[in-house]
């Protein structure tokens, strides 16, 4: 049985009277996971919270063994977690060479991480736009261009908001390729709403609802529950506040 | 061939060759006056460096400049009539200028304070000091021979400052091993060497930064300037690189105030003061933030207005015959021009920010490698004419027109 590499345990986070997050978690070693639920579920909150952008109000993270809570965002990148946000963040002003440059360049120094940015360049499929400078590419370029700079410096752990929001279908298919070269070497959790593609990536889902964990399971298991149906559907006894 | 016809080389040439004749070309006033403009752009480039390429809007980039001023002043004061150098004095004012802008700049990153409050902190810096700089009048604010003199400046006193030669804040002066005598780099009307230290000294700290842009620190805070949520989320610690960029501009800003107290041998509160302060940040907003000869060219074009204007007076004669109103257009354009060129300048500076969102250099530089064919062959033998003409006009009597 592989290990957990990512143990959430009771994390919450208050937003004055809203709790906008209230879950434990646990994520194995090689693991794709995806991350489901309507609006406001506190998906990204919770990729805030894990990636250090934000402070939990209560709970414990441990990332490969270590506790991590409330750690800043460098010291857990340095760790091996690496975030695609849900906007697109990348260096817009920076060549599309030089975002990845940057990104490769922590891990690997300057000359190793120029050639590995080569190699991601023909990764994402953007070796021609390579000295373009990153504010000229499509949103579906930007949102690859992302991913390669999530994923440059070889994380153990990436986490993926919304990679397809506002792709094509042709988009989406070379994003369902990225990812599954990705999750090869590192454990990948996915915030999507797309459901075929999660239909495509998912060997287990996640679904949140009010920031908790819903339900867990396969996909023909989330999509054969009945409240998972009234949770997106926004009827039916589960959506109702569950506290 | 590709190498020599880029356009770096062509700009490099553009701009040093006629730098390199100006003592020759002009009388040494001019060299004189360059010298100042340079030393400015020298800060200017200092905050362009922090502000263009970092994204940290320093304000107070003077309080640098004249922590360098001032410490240069007083070490060099008090050893230069032992020593007869002021190697210390410059390392003293570097160092005093790093410091101070490490200490800021740790509280201010460390604490997270964001772009707007770091503006607003460092220009209370810059106050404080220019507070504290005139408050120093008293008998009791002195160290060794410098006596800080409030308002007047800085100054040195005891018996050897009977001599206005040991009264004023020395001139850079090396006395290095092998030299049978020190070198003093005095600016007057007989010697431009001070000229050349301040040229030699901005080509020297441009080429350094240039450098530094392109290592890792450069690439980084770039970057963080773009986006510092995903700099820092790929495991770099970026208030560790914005303290070091904003470290190394406090540094080269205390360069600026020491060549500036050695240029003028003196150096009073104005340097700290809100004046020049904005005066600062006008030359790169001016000259333009995202290239660092920006803050050379503001402050170039800054500096000769302001003198210009000072001598221009239009309408020296209002006729007796002219109208109520023609008369106070006249009169008021004269003291507009005469007694506010500061509003000259400012007019200027929104016209310029208005049409050239970028400043001046940018879209010069781009207009340059766009034709830099023609550059070579018109520009730069038009340039090499002219100054040609000038050497030869003022050293051998040889005007052809």
């Amino acid at each position: 049985m592989p290990d957990p590499i990512l143990e959430v345990t009771a994390l919450t986070k208050q937003f004055g009277g809203l709790r906008a997050v209230h879950l434990d978690l646990t994520v194995d070693a090689g693991e794709l996971r995806c991350l489901i639920g309507p609006n406001g579920a506190g998906k990204s909150t919770f990729f805030r919270i894990l990636s250090g952008g934000m402070k939990p109000s209560s709970g414990t993270v441990r990332f490969r063994g270590r506790d991590v809570t409330g750690w800043d965002a460098f010291r857990v990148a340095r760790l091996g977690m690496s975030i695609k946000f849900q906007v697109a963040s990348i260096l817009e002003e920076l060549s599309v060479l030089e975002n990845l440059h940057v990104a490769a360049e922590f891990r690997f120094g300057n000359r190793e991480g120029r050639r590995r940015a080569a190699e991601m360049l023909e990764v994402i499929g953007l070796t021609e736009r390579a000295e373009h400078p990153a504010t000229w590419l499509s949103h579906g370029e930007k949102q690859w261009l992302e991913i390669g700079m999530a994923s440059v410096g070889e994380p153990t752990l990436v986490l993926l908001d919304e990679p397809t929001a506002g792709m094509t279908v042709e988009e989406v298919k070379k994003t369902v390729r990225l990812l599954r070269r990705l999750n090869e070497t590192a454990t990948v959790i996915v915030v999507e709403h797309d459901m075929n593609f999660i239909r495509m990536i998912a060997r287990r889902v996640t679904v949140m609802h009010q920031g908790e964990v819903f339900v867990e399971g396969s996909m023909e298991e989330i999509e054969s529950n009945e409240g998972v149906r009234d949770i997106y559907l926004g009827k039916g006894k589960h959506y109702a506040v569950r506290r | 061939m590709r190498r020599i016809s880029s356009p770096e080389a062509l700009s490099a040439l553009l701009v040093l060759l006629p730098l390199l004749a100006v003592p020759w070309a002009f009388k040494p006033y001019t060299a004189n006056v360059l010298a100042v403009y340079m030393i400015y752009g020298l800060l200017a480039m200092s905050l362009g460096l922090i502000w263009g390429y970092a994204g940290i809007m320093s304000f107070g980039q003077t309080a640098f400049f004249g922590i360098g001023a001032y410490a240069y002043g007083a070490i060099g004061l008090n050893l230069i009539d032992r020593t007869h150098q002021t190697h210390a004095a410059l390392l003293g004012g570097l160092a005093a200028a790093a410091l101070l802008a490490a200490v800021v700049g740790y509280f201010m990153f460390y604490g997270r304070i964001s772009d707007v409050y770091a503006s607003i902190i460092t220009m209370a810096l810059t106050l404080v000091l220019f507070a504290f700089a005139v408050s120093t009048g008293g008998d009791e604010w002195v160290i060794g021979v410098a006596r800080f003199g409030g308002f007047n400046g800085m100054f040195g006193q005891g018996e050897s400052s009977q001599n206005i030669a040991n009264f004023q804040i020395p001139p850079v002066t090396l006395w290095l091993p092998g030299m049978a005598a020190p070198f003093e780099f005095k600016i007057n009307r007989e010697s431009t060497a001070g000229y050349f230290l301040v040229l030699g000294a901005s080509v020297v700290i441009y080429l350094l930064v240039r450098f530094l842009l392109r290592s890792r620190l450069g690439r980084v805070t770039v970057a963080i300037r773009e986006n510092e949520a995903r700099v820092a989320s790929l495991g770099y610690d970026t208030r560790f690189y914005k303290l070091a960029l904003f470290t190394i501009a406090g540094a080269i800003a205390g360069l600026a105030g020491m060549l500036f107290a050695a240029w003028g041998r003196f150096v009073n509160p104005d340097r700290f003061g809100l004046g020049f302060a904005a005066s600062t940040v006008v030359y790169v907003l001016l000259g333009g933030r995202t290239n660092l000869l920006g803050g050379f060219v503001g402050a170039a074009i800054i500096g000769h207005l302001t003198s210009y204007l000072a001598e221009v007076v239009p309408f020296t004669t209002i006729p007796g015959d002219a109208g109520p109103w023609v008369t106070f257009l006249m009169e008021a354009s004269r003291r507009i021009v005469r007694e506010a060129p500061l509003l000259v300048q400012g007019a200027v500076l929104v016209g310029v920010v208005l049409v050239l969102e970028d400043g001046i250099t940018p879209p010069l530089f781009r207009f340059l490698t766009r034709h830099r064919r023609w550059g070579w062959w018109l520009l730069l033998p038009a340039v090499l004419l002219y100054f040609g003409h000038r050497v030869a006009c003022l050293q051998a009597d040889l005007c052809v027109f």
